[in-house]
């Protein structure tokens, strides 16, 4: 393809991306240097790296980022774990059953994320079921504290993006080469053999994916830390992104909350960049 | 991949997946539940799982 038939063809993309990503970005990266409120928003104050210096020495945003990294230490195994599994059991079953089961186990991930956490936050309030089980089982009262309120924003991380994982698995369990399979079973290959020689390869493309697509998810943790702590910091349960807003909303510190939401960035560009380098290089290879 | 053929493998497969699918449905059960109570009773400690009188 001719370079200039090429630019043609690209450049609505280019533009879009130019006008909705690279400008606010650099708006972004200058207003991170000024100290900016609410009352002087339209003469703002340059002070440099200032506001990045506070971020970095800052103990709340620390705390917020060590829990954001224990989200993604914690949830996304499980969610991948859990969806690989569940998308093992459902290729086993008629494509009835499979449509019944996928239509039931997408729900979590297809409501507005917020009315998804309130559904959730009702069974843990002290008339819901699982307050109930809990008192039952363990005779103590179910209570909100830093451990719980951490417990349940990682469970509900769970609930909610595993239907993700579950269905790009299963979508990656149909394009596998029957005949890889046959030929597996012919040589006498267990169940198990099959899964980690055949069909764990088979969908490990699929698996940096999801792994991706989770860790920028987890980044943006926002709307079920928003529901579940109710932004009380007691329970010391704030990300990255709960603190950033804060920040912004609650200290009206608009410059340092730019600061905040541009490391953020590098912190997401430094997992992803490499993984992306990697899996680009694989394709090419494939091809 | 092939399939599972012993009756008690499927039984199996499918009571695991019926448990997956209560997980995945409960809170929205609970939330459809609790919109067919008074305010009394979607606040008693103690809980009913089914509700007789939805009228």
């Amino acid at each position: 393809m001719k370079r200039n038939t090429f630019f043609g063809f690209a450049a609505p993309s280019i533009v879009l991306m130019i006008l909705l990503m690279f400008i606010p970005l650099l708006m972004a990266i200058w207003l991170g240097m000024q100290f900016m409120t609410f009352t002087n928003i339209n003469e703002p104050q340059f002070v440099g790296l200032r506001n990045y210096v506070d971020v970095l020495s800052d103990g709340r945003f620390w705390q917020s980022f060590r829990f954001t990294l224990l989200y993604m230490v914690l949830a996304i195994p499980a969610q991948m774990l859990i969806g690989f599994t569940v998308a093992l059991l459902l290729d086993q079953v008629s494509s009835f059953a499979r449509g019944v089961y996928l239509s039931i186990f997408l729900l979590p991930f297809i409501i507005v994320p917020v009315v998804g956490t309130i559904m959730f936050k009702q069974l843990f309030e002290a008339s819901g079921p699982i307050t109930y089980l809990y008192q039952t089982l363990l005779g103590t009262k179910f209570r909100y504290t830093e451990l719980s309120v951490k417990t349940l924003i990682v469970l509900h991380g769970i609930w909610y993006v595993t239907p993700f994982a579950l269905v790009t698995y299963f979508a990656g369990l149909q394009t596998l080469a029957q005949d890889l399979l046959e030929a597996a079973s012919i040589d006498g290959a267990s169940r198990w053999q099959k899964i980690r020689n055949i069909i764990i390869p088979h969908v490990r493309s699929l698996t940096i994916f999801i792994l991706l697509f989770s860790l920028m998810d987890s980044y943006r943790l926002f709307d079920s830390v928003f529901v579940l702590s109710e932004m009380n910091p007691i329970y010391k349960a704030d990300t990255v992104m709960t603190y950033t807003f804060q920040t912004a909303v609650t200290v009206q510190r608009l410059g340092k909350a730019n600061a905040m939401a541009i490391l953020t960035v590098i912190g997401i560009m430094i997992v992803l960049i490499p993984n992306l380098i990697q899996s680009y290089r694989e394709q090419i290879a494939e091809r | 991949m092939d399939k599972i053929k012993s009756p008690l493998g499927r039984t199996a497969i499918h009571i695991a997946l019926i448990l997956f699918a209560i997980y995945s449905m409960f809170p929205f059960y609970w939330t459809t539940l609790q919109s067919f109570k008074t305010l009394k009773d979607a606040n008693a400690h103690t809980q009913i799982l089914f509700h007789a009188n939805m009228g």
